[in-house]
Parts: C-alpha cells; sequence; structure tokens
C-alpha cells in the first residue's frame, strides 16, 4: 500500500513534467506564438518610451497684444524664452485669435488688454486673459499652468523692480521618487506590468481554447492526468515565461532607460509571481469557457481593457467614484501596479507589500478556484 | 453537348507537390459518378478545379462547355457545389437556411417538396446546429440542389454519416435531379461506388480506374481486392507490435464492464440502459445510426460525460470514482487525428509516454521499439501536422499504445483513410486481440464489423441488438453486414 502511494506520487510526477514540457515545447515551436512573445514587449517599449508622452511641450500659443507696450512686450519674450512653447503667433484682431484656437492651430491664446502699461505703471492690479482649449483637457491645464507660471514669475519681477513685498511665503516644489518628474518613468515601469499581464492572460487563455479547437483536449483528458493535474500543468508555463519576461524588460529599463531600481530584487520577484497566478486564473478561467482561440482572445480583451482602466494606471484609484473603487478592490491588477511601482520606485517597506499580497493571494485562490470550477464544469 | 465535362492534360501542384498529375477525363452528361480514393489523393482538388474555385497550372477543362476559370460567373448558376463541410448558418433554423440560399441563387423551388425528400419537415423551424450529422448533410445536400443544377458536386456528403443515412442521401438525390443532371460524388468509402453508374478512382493524383464499378469485379471482396492491386498492393504481414507487448494476466472476467448505462438530457434519453462486458482478448464493436448515442456511450466509458444512472469499470475500477487510475489501463484513439499537429512525431510519442507514466530507459526503449514497429524513423523530427495521412494514422496507433494498455479504445479510427492503410491497421488490432487486448470500436464502415467478436447495435439510445456478426447475418438473413444493419435499424426483423 504504501509502495503504491509512492510510485502514485511518482507517476503523478512525471505525468506532470510532460504536460509541461509539451506546454512549453507548442508555445516555442509555434513561430506565430513564438513572436507573439517577443515581439510585442519590444515593440511597446519603444513606443511607450520614446512616442507617447504625457508631458506637454512643443505649444503652441496665439497672442493678442492690445497694450503693445515696453512691458507687454517683455511679457511676450519671456513666453519666447521658455522651452515649452515653440511657436509664437501675434494675432492682430480678436477673431484671429479665436480661429487659431478653433482650428487647433494654438493651444493657448492670450489676450493682453491696452491698458496693461498704464496700470503696471500706477500700481493697479491687472488683468491677462489667458484661453485654454477645454477640448483637450489635460493639455489645456497643463499648458494653462505653464502661461500662468511665466505670468507669476514676470509678477515677482515687477514686485522687485518696484519694491513691493507682497508675500512673503515662497513655494518650493521637490519631487521624490522622479526628481524631474520624468514621464518616462512612471510609463516604463507600468509597462512592465501591462506587459506581464497580455502576456500571462492570452497564453494561458489560449493554451485549454487550443486543443479544443485543435481536438486534442479529448486525448488529453482520457489520459490518466486529473483535472488538477492539467490545470496545474497550464498554470506554469504562462506563469515562466511571463516572470521571465518581466525580468528582462526590467532590466532593459534599469540599464538602458536608466530608471533606478531602488527595492529589493527578491521581494520584487515574489510579488510578479503572486500577481501573475492571480492573472493567470484569470485567463484559465476564460479558458475554460473558450471553444474556439478567437473566443478566448475576446475574452481577454474583455478583461484587460477594463483591468487596466481599474488599475490606477490611467487615473489614480483615489479619483474614481465610491463604485469603481469597491470594484477595483478585486482587480489583481491594481494591486500588481502598486506593489510593483511601490517597489521599484520607494523601496516600498516588507509590510505595506505584504498588506497588498493579501488580497492578490485570495483573489488568486479565488479564480484559480472558479477555473477548476469551471473546467470541470465544462467537460460535458 | 455530350459531355458535362472534358479535361485534358490537367496538372496542378501545391507548393511544388503534385496534387493532380496528368488528368484526362470524359463525363458524360446524365450520370451519376463516384469520384474514389483516400485523403489526400485529389479528390477535392479535382473538384475545385471543376468548380473554378482554383486555377490548374497546365491542361484544359471545360465545365459544362465553359471555362470554369474565366466564365465563372455563368457557370456558378448552373452547378450546385456542396463543400465537405457545408456553409449551414448553425444559428439559424432548417427553413430560414433554405430561404437564405435559395435568395443567394434566385431559385424559387418549392422547399415543401425539398423538405419532404429530406424527411426535414418535422424539423423545419429546429436550429441547423443542433440537427443530428446525417440531416446536416441531407439540408446541406437540400441547399446545394436549390435552383435545379446542371451539374451537382458533392464532396464526401457523406464522411462520418452511417449506412442508412448514406442510402437515404442517394435517394435524395436520384429523386430529385432530372434525367440530364450530373451528379459528381466524392467519397473515400470504396463500396459506395456500388451505387453508382460510372467510378473514378484516384489514388496519389492519378486516376486508376475510370468507369463502370461493375468491371472491376461483381462483389465487393473481388472489387476492393483489384482496387489494391491497382494501388500497389498490400503484403499480408504479421503485425510486428504483438511481438514485445506484455500485458499482466488480470483476474477480472470483464475488462471493460458497463451496467446500465444512461444518460438523460432533458426530456431526451441520450443512452439508455445500456450494458455489456468485454473481455480478455475481445473485438467489441459499437454500430449504429449517427445520434443513437454511441459517442455518448464511448465519453461514459471514458469519463468524460457522466452517467445519469449506471456504472462503467474498467479493469473493475468504477470510472466515475477513480478516472485517473482507470485510465492507465485505456489506450485511446480519436475519430480524426488528435494529437499535437504543431510539435514533431518524437515529442508527440515523448508527450504521450510521459503522460502515461513513463521515463527513463523504460521510456526510450518502448518509444524506440514504436518506432520500429510502426517505420516511423525517417520522419522522427517531421512536424506532424506535415506527415503523411497514413503515418498521422500509424503515429495515432502509436502514441495509444505505447504504454501497452490491456484496453483499447477506438472511435471511428478509420475514417478518411485508404483501404490498404486499413488493412494493416486491422493486421494490427487483430494481433493484439489475440494476446489478449481487448477492444472497444465505433464505426461506420459496415465491413469492418466482420473483424469484431461481437457488435452491438444501438439505435435511439438502446442496444436492439447484440451479437456475433455472423450471427446478427445470419438471423437477419442477410447477404452481408450492411444488409442486416440496415433491416435491424428499420425494424424489418424484430431483434430480440
Amino acid at each position: 500500500m504504501q509502495e503504491n502511494l509512492v510510485e502514485n506520487k511518482i507517476s503523478r510526477k512525471i505525468r506532470i513534467k510532460a504536460l509541461i514540457k509539451k506546454e512549453f515545447l507548442s508555445i516555442f515551436k509555434d513561430p506565430k506564438s513564438r513572436a507573439l512573445i517577443i515581439l510585442p514587449p519590444i515593440l511597446q517599449l519603444l513606443v511607450f518610451a520614446n512616442a507617447i508622452t504625457l508631458e506637454v511641450k512643443n505649444i503652441d500659443i496665439s497672442i493678442l497684444d492690445y497694450s503693445n507696450s515696453y512691458y507687454s512686450r517683455e511679457l511676450i519674450s519671456r513666453f519666447y524664452n521658455s522651452h515649452w512653447f515653440r511657436k509664437i503667433k501675434l494675432a492682430k484682431t480678436l477673431k484671429e485669435l479665436r480661429d487659431d484656437v478653433d482650428l487647433k492651430n494654438s493651444q493657448l491664446g492670450l489676450v493682453i488688454q491696452n491698458d496693461f502699461n498704464n496700470k503696471i505703471n500706477s500700481n493697479t492690479p491687472c488683468e491677462i486673459l489667458v484661453i485654454a482649449d477645454g477640448r483637450q483637457t489635460n493639455s489645456a491645464s497643463i499648458a494653462s499652468s505653464y502661461a500662468s507660471q511665466i505670468i507669476a514669475q514676470y509678477n515677482s519681477e515687477l514686485e522687485k523692480k518696484f519694491n513691493i513685498n507682497k508675500s512673503d511665503i515662497n513655494v518650493i516644489v521637490r519631487n521624490w521618487y522622479n526628481p524631474n518628474i520624468e514621464y518616462k518613468w512612471f510609463l516604463t515601469v507600468s509597462l512592465i506590468v501591462m506587459l506581464a499581464l497580455v502576456l500571462s492572460l492570452l497564453l494561458s487563455a489560449l493554451s485549454i481554447a487550443r486543443e479544443r479547437e485543435l481536438g486534442t483536449f479529448n486525448q488529453l483528458l482520457v489520459s490518466p492526468l486529473s483535472n488538477d493535474e492539467i490545470l496545474f500543468a497550464k498554470t506554469i508555463p504562462p506563469l515562466v515565461v511571463a516572470v521571465i519576461s518581466s525580468i528582462i524588460i526590467t532590466l532593459i529599463i534599469a540599464f538602458c532607460f536608466r530608471v533606478p531600481f531602488s527595492g529589493s530584487i527578491i521581494i520584487y520577484l515574489l510579488s510578479t509571481i503572486i500577481s501573475l497566478a492571480s492573472i493567470i486564473g484569470i485567463g484559465l478561467f476564460i479558458s475554460s469557457l473558450a471553444y474556439t482561440q478567437q473566443q478566448a482572445i475576446l475574452g481577454v480583451f474583455a478583461f484587460q481593457t477594463p483591468a487596466v482602466l481599474l488599475s490606477g494606471f490611467v487615473s489614480p484609484v483615489e479619483d474614481m467614484p465610491l463604485f469603481f473603487q469597491y470594484v477595483s478592490a478585486f482587480n489583481p491588477v491594481r494591486y500588481y501596479m502598486l506593489i510593483i511601482k511601490g517597489i521599484y520606485f520607494k523601496n516600498m517597506d516588507l509590510l505595506t507589500v505584504v498588506e497588498n499580497w493579501i488580497p492578490l493571494i485570495l483573489i488568486s485562490a479565488l479564480t484559480l478556484g472558479v477555473a477548476r470550477w469551471s473546467f470541470k464544469n465544462n467537460l460535458e | 453537348m455530350i459531355n458535362s465535362i472534358e479535361i485534358e492534360n490537367l496538372k496542378k501542384s501545391f507548393d511544388d507537390k503534385p496534387a493532380l498529375d496528368n488528368i484526362n477525363l470524359k463525363l458524360e452528361k446524365g450520370k451519376i459518378i463516384a469520384l474514389l480514393g483516400s485523403d489526400g489523393s485529389g479528390k477535392t482538388t479535382l473538384i475545385r478545379l471543376i468548380a473554378g474555385l482554383i486555377c490548374c497550372d497546365e491542361g484544359k477543362i471545360l465545365t459544362l462547355n465553359l471555362n470554369p476559370e474565366k466564365e465563372k460567373n455563368k457557370l456558378v448558376k448552373l452547378i450546385g457545389y456542396m463543400p465537405q463541410k457545408f456553409g449551414l448558418y448553425e444559428d439559424l433554423t432548417v427553413i430560414e437556411n433554405l430561404n437564405l440560399y435559395a435568395q443567394l441563387k434566385d431559385s424559387d423551388d418549392d422547399f415543401e417538396k425539398l423538405l419532404e425528400f429530406t424527411t426535414l419537415k418535422p424539423f423545419k423551424k429546429r436550429l441547423a446546429g443542433k440537427l443530428s450529422g446525417g440531416m446536416k448533410q441531407k439540408l446541406g445536400l437540400a441547399c446545394a440542389m436549390l435552383g435545379k443544377p446542371e451539374l451537382l458536386i458533392l464532396d464526401e456528403p457523406s464522411v462520418g454519416v452511417d449506412p442508412i443515412s448514406r442510402i437515404e442521401l442517394l435517394n435524395l438525390v436520384k429523386k430529385t435531379i432530372t434525367k440530364d443532371t450530373t451528379v459528381i460524388w466524392s467519397s473515400s468509402y470504396l463500396d459506395e461506388a456500388f451505387n453508382f453508374d460510372l467510378s473514378i478512382i484516384l489514388n496519389k493524383g492519378k486516376i486508376i480506374f475510370e468507369g463502370d464499378t461493375k468491371t472491376l469485379g461483381d462483389n465487393y471482396e473481388i472489387f476492393e481486392n483489384k482496387v489494391i492491386e491497382l494501388m500497389g498492393g498490400y503484403q499480408q504481414k504479421n503485425s510486428q507490435i504483438a511481438l514485445n507487448y506484455h500485458i499482466q494476466d488480470y483476474q477480472e472476467d470483464c475488462r471493460v464492464l458497463a451496467q446500465n448505462l444512461s444518460k438523460r438530457y432533458g426530456d431526451f434519453w441520450a443512452v439508455k440502459d445500456n450494458s455489456f462486458c468485454i473481455k480478455k482478448g475481445e473485438i467489441f464493436g459499437l454500430l449504429g445510426p449517427n445520434g443513437a448515442g454511441k459517442s455518448t456511450t464511448f465519453k461514459m466509458m471514458c469519463a468524460l460525460i457522466k452517467p445519469t444512472s449506471g456504472k462503467g469499470y474498467i479493469m473493475g475500477i468504477d470510472v466515475e470514482k477513480e478516472p485517473t487510475k482507470a485510465r492507465k489501463y485505456l489506450g485511446y484513439m480519436a475519430q480524426k487525428f488528435s494529437l499535437y499537429s504543431r510539435l514533431s512525431l518524437y515529442d508527440n510519442l515523448e508527450f504521450f509516454s510521459g503522460v502515461y507514466g513513463l521515463w527513463g530507459k523504460d521510456k526510450k526503449e518502448k518509444i524506440k521499439k514504436m518506432m520500429d514497429v510502426f517505420d516511423l524513423e525517417q520522419y522522427r523530427d517531421t512536424q506532424s501536422a506535415l506527415l503523411p495521412l497514413g503515418y498521422k494514422q500509424r503515429l495515432s496507433l502509436a502514441c495509444a499504445l505505447i504504454h501497452q494498455p490491456p484496453i483499447l479504445f477506438l472511435d471511428e479510427p478509420t475514417s478518411g483513410v485508404d483501404v490498404i492503410q486499413r488493412r494493416e491497421f486491422w493486421t494490427h488490432i487483430k494481433a493484439l486481440s489475440k494476446i489478449g487486448v481487448s477492444v472497444l470500436v465505433t464505426t461506420h464502415f459496415m465491413d469492418e464489423a466482420k473483424f469484431c467478436d461481437n457488435v452491438s447495435l444501438f439505435y435511439n439510445g438502446e442496444i436492439i441488438a447484440l451479437d456475433t456478426p455472423n450471427e446478427l447475418i445470419r438471423k437477419s438473413n442477410a447477404k452481408d453486414m450492411q444488409e442486416a444493419f440496415i433491416k435491424i435499424i428499420k425494424g424489418v426483423i424484430r431483434y430480440k
């Protein structure tokens, strides 16, 4: 009896090993799926790192200067000297300025009234109109804040010149964890999460669906492999591939893009594994429902887009409506994103990391459990 | 115009592999012609060339006096074409499918008559996806026949269809065509040739026979032997596989035992009260029309479907309770090639041996043995999708046998395979049964039923006859298995 038990254990190991090996072979022997693993990460890394930027540079501005005086020209020259602004167009009429903004020739409009010079000379408060293009909310607010910064600076220069001391508080801003507010840092590190998400989700979602579509699934089911063994063996290859690929991407980001890694590598790896396990659970669940690879891919998109949107990548979770904050509590990508950024940028302390591991582990247990249940239920 | 199709010196190859080689053909108008040959012999290529779906490399084709390449617009109105997988819309009902194809073909045919002929009338409102295999084929055929085509081209309408439905399909065609309609009916069943005026037999892209079938032989056996001769002959060899095959002596009398197996879906009994016992070395055949419950029984015995009631045992082990343990005794070969087509031949063997718990030296030796027995060494690293059909078949069998199981489950193992390969296949199976392997097999080839020790005839989920093939033929007063099958199923003879 005892011997039988040992033998059972050994043959279980052999079975699982054989299946895992086969899964790896079918990922890597097929040129298409090989390309799927290698090409998109590299392309996305290049695109994200270079083409997409949240910074608003190269702003075009139209200025209508009714004053046309010493002080107004001084102010305009400040805009010329700022590196944020690319083209500065001097409009002659209000209509011209309106058309510029309307046709998106300029993102900003600036109107200086004709009493500007007199008011400064007579020390009375004066106003400058900044028109921003509200159709692009984000860049509008950033561009207008640049404009007000320039104006504020000019204001303080004038105060010095006329010896007025209106306030004693000077604001000094210091950006922690990313001193120069480099958006590339934020983007590339988020990209580690995004790429690992896509890869693990796709590979796991395709695994069972592919067997169903190609008709190999029944052959697998009538072998001595039990459902749990199949599910376990199907978890491993996507996990390994996604972990290795996220290590490579992390290395590229740390060494090629020079984004300093400040946390513990071991905790970073452990967190990656735990997070990906929960995502693979979802992938296998999708796969257990899908009868073709196409259905599986649609399922991946149905999950991936909301999961990314609710992860805090686009807008912080705290800024979402309350309802979506509750929804995002079940979103593994949210915790994954949080931990990875936390460890990468600020050496998040272990306690906080573990606090985020707990929901991830619960979600993994849930998603893998649901995958197992739906796998079993969808056999008939 | 006396000939509906004229072909001269036709050549066609794909990726430098010749699919059709120097074909010359003249087909008379108003005949029903069988186009026979195994998978990969060039049947489908020839059909697609005739219908103008692909262009030839060399030679000349005239279909209904039109050039299918240049005058395709005129041609499509005159032909009815039913591809292997007919494009039925599974989410539409029977009548909606007919309506759609009638509109596409601009035909104002009388559906009522067609529905009556196809016996689909009671199922008018049923979704096409919910029809049984035989009924789907009938509906596909009905759609292809809309618009009264002058030339009807049917690509394997009878594949996976039981003998009764096959005869019904043929009758349907015969009843609905006019005397000027030419029908080309492709098939991998040689015995179908006996129902047609003329037959063409293709082998490896060449026509090996053309003319009246009866000139090759009056009865099927002579005919089959003649065809095998034309294909290059087959030498009866002893199966090497049985020589090194070791199975333990187990005590169980019934290696495979089904006890009152039943499966109910809603009000419908897919399988009702099915019991059988397969003894050591017994070949047990499950025969029956499509949808009779064969595959449901099969799946219940593998524990892929949970029975509503009843039990299945393999080697005395309850398959439902301990599926993993039971499946160790099982070798399984599915209907269509279901190995990993992207992996190489060797990887497949290695995977299946691993899954069945083989390892180390033992595994290497067993794989080596299989490669020797089935002569697979030359294709060791070939991606299995690219293997010739016969080798795919051998590889499937090798994977099912690698762990030397005492029980084999074969689900329509020979569909689409040519006569020679079927002979070779059955030589192995018979040799294995001689050394004590028990075999459960389903098939639509009635001539294969004679290899079984016992045959169970399935109809509407119930066993209506269980006997040796000879007894079945004798008791039903039939000349062969096919006739016995039809008689018993149709209830001509009360068999109990």
